[in-house]
């Protein structure tokens, strides 16, 4: 396998007046799993559509395995989607429905029942897609990419329609595809639904990329938060702020930006005020996404 | 070359079974045939034994099989219409990205289901008739060998509406727009525009209109004329290559529209 399974340069589109992606390049390493993090609207959907070959780039070239999507033999066996506009006829059930593009696609048959079957669908497989809930039908959407054993998946908001019980399914059911050696690229507006989830993130704003890369490591420079309470809260706060250190209050608790727990910690020992809770919070992937896009998030 | 008819063969056997696997098909089928039979059955019932013994019943019954062109006409809308509408296309052209084959073999299944629902109801209207003439004891005068040439052109018509309806409907991608603009245009066919070609003294232009076209295609209304109509109108096999190039333009236009065209 190339060094590459995704390839994008200089991608930009547009519809009419809107700039839907500007410039966009990007590289998927293969095995991994990359989030595509960013509002809606961001782009992100877009990208996907031009990977596969559905909206036509205004400048720019997009690679899949090596070539045009349209260029691979039987594509849709090789590179399994999931697209939000994508859907099925309500009058045929879940099972039929996979039927038909195991079909078109020159999938084998019997690959409709292993693709149920790790979705979750088995039992209502003989259901009409009409009656299925929200989050059935995006079982179903994931079925469909998962029909041709594909080795590279790009999945356009699968979380979408899930409820936390659906979303927490999901995050496993991408981790295992990942174990498997499987290349993901997954998109979402929603950073904490794949946090624990990707190896790599890719985050657009406005049809760009704003930063790409390991989580970590374009974590490293930003400062983890440290929450602490303690009955002598105003004082605490008071020392905080004649040290120059950021803090401010939510609830009982007061948030410290800089200091590790330990520095807090013994700034409030050396000050002889009592602490009765002191723990550091990680910086998120939603932080880091404001921090890129500079804007100033704070809770509430 | 191989590759090809292998992608061919799996689009014409996916779409195949996304024809017969909808209720659309068995429900259109089922009214067209409701429509011929209970006709051929009110005419053999009713008609004088007189006219009914004549050679040429079978062929001017023939006719009651109309309306499954027009239900085969909506059939090939809903098929293709219905894909943007439910949003299968994406798959369909996730499965095969050249989405001018998708269109072509969508057009040349859809010529198969129209002869085939076509076959189907002149088989159901040939035993309606048998019966319905052995009840009141009349005998049927088969006409001559050429009326297998009728069915098979009654066939071959109500393929191409089926297919004329594909490619209008690829061409607008709503059902509703499709079904819309179709039935409007027979029904200014059929009424202002002949009035307004008279008007102008275009009068013969007429029989070049889409419909009058494949209605002459099938030969039936030159033959009840005894030929006297050729005079004014195509002759069958002539109205037959007419329609044929009716459908090909609206799916070439359907065809470079849909590769144009972004799928969002």
């Amino acid at each position: 396998m190339s060094a590459t399974v995704i390839e994008v340069a200089h991608l930009s589109k547009r519809f009419g007046k809107t700039v839907a992606v500007d410039d966009l390049s990007f590289t998927i390493a293969p095995g991994t799993i990359t989030g595509m993090l960013g509002p809606n609207g961001a782009g992100k959907t877009t990208t996907l559509r031009v990977i596969l070959d559905l909206v036509t780039a205004t400048s720019g070239t997009t690679r899949i395995l090596g070539g045009r999507y349209r260029d691979l033999d039987h594509p849709a066996r090789r590179v399994g989607t999931l697209l939000d506009a994508a859907g099925f006829h309500p009058g045929r059930s879940g099972r039929n429905a996979l039927r038909v593009v195991a079909r078109q696609s020159g999938i084998a048959a019997d690959r409709v029942s292993v693709a149920l079957d790790q979705v979750g669908l088995t039992k209502d497989g003989t259901r009409r897609v009409k009656g299925y809930s929200t989050g059935m039908k995006a079982r179903l959407a994931l079925g469909a990419a998962l029909l041709g054993d594909p080795q590279v998946l790009l999945l356009d908001e699968p979380a979408n329609g899930l409820d936390p019980e659906g979303i927490a399914w999901l995050r496993g059911f991408l981790r295992g595809l990942a174990s498997e050696g499987r290349t993901v690229l997954v998109s979402s507006h929603v950073l904490a639904e794949v946090e624990q989830t990707v190896d790599d993130v890719l985050i657009m704003h406005h049809g760009r990329l704003v930063a790409g890369g390991n989580i970590a490591e374009l974590s490293k420079g930003m400062t983890a938060r440290v929450w602490v309470r303690s009955p002598q809260a105003g004082a605490l706060h008071e020392l905080l702020h004649r040290r120059q250190i950021q803090a401010w209050a939510q609830d009982e608790w007061l948030i410290v930006q800089g200091p590790t727990c330990e520095d807090v910690g013994r700034l409030a020992f050396d000050g002889g005020i009592v602490l009765s809770g002191l723990y550091d919070e990680k910086p998120t992937l939603e932080q880091l996404f404001f921090n890129l896009t500079q804007t100033q998030v704070r809770p509430s | 070359m191989s590759a090809l008819l292998t992608t061919a063969g799996e689009l014409i056997a996916a779409e195949v079974l996304k024809l017969r696997t909808t209720r659309s098909l068995w429900i259109l089928i089922t009214v067209g045939l409701a429509i011929a039979c209970a006709f051929v059955v009110l005419v053999t019932a009713l008609g004088s034994p007189e006219n009914l013994a004549e050679k040429d019943t079978l062929i001017a019954l023939a006719l009651a099989g109309s309306p499954v062109g027009l239900v085969m006409l909506v059939l090939g809308v809903l098929g293709m219409a219905g894909e943007f509408r439910h949003g299968t296309i994406t798959y369909t052209f996730l499965a095969t990205p050249k989405r001018g084959r998708v269109v072509l073999l969508k057009l040349g299944v859809y010529v198969l289901a129209g002869a085939t629902a076509a076959a189907l109801t002149l088989v159901m209207m040939q035993l309606v008739i048998v019966v319905v003439l052995a009840i009141r004891g009349i005998d049927l005068l088969w006409p001559h060998g050429d009326i297998w040439w009728f069915y098979l052109r009654i066939m071959l018509t109500t393929g191409l509406f089926a297919a004329f309806g594909v490619a209008v409907a690829a061409l607008l991608r709503s059902q509703v727009l499709a079904v819309a603009l179709i039935m409007s245009w027979m029904v200014l066919e059929a009424t202002i525009v002949p009035a307004i070609l008279e008007l102008v003294g275009w009068g013969h232009v007429q029989a070049w209109l889409p419909f009058q076209v494949f209605t002459q295609a099938t030969g039936l209304v030159d033959r009840l004329s005894n030929g006297e109509a050729t005079q004014l109108l195509l002759t069958p096999n002539r109205a037959m290559l007419i329609g044929v190039g009716y459908i090909a333009a609206v799916a070439v236009a359907a065809v470079l529209t849909t590769m144009r065209r972004d799928v969002t």
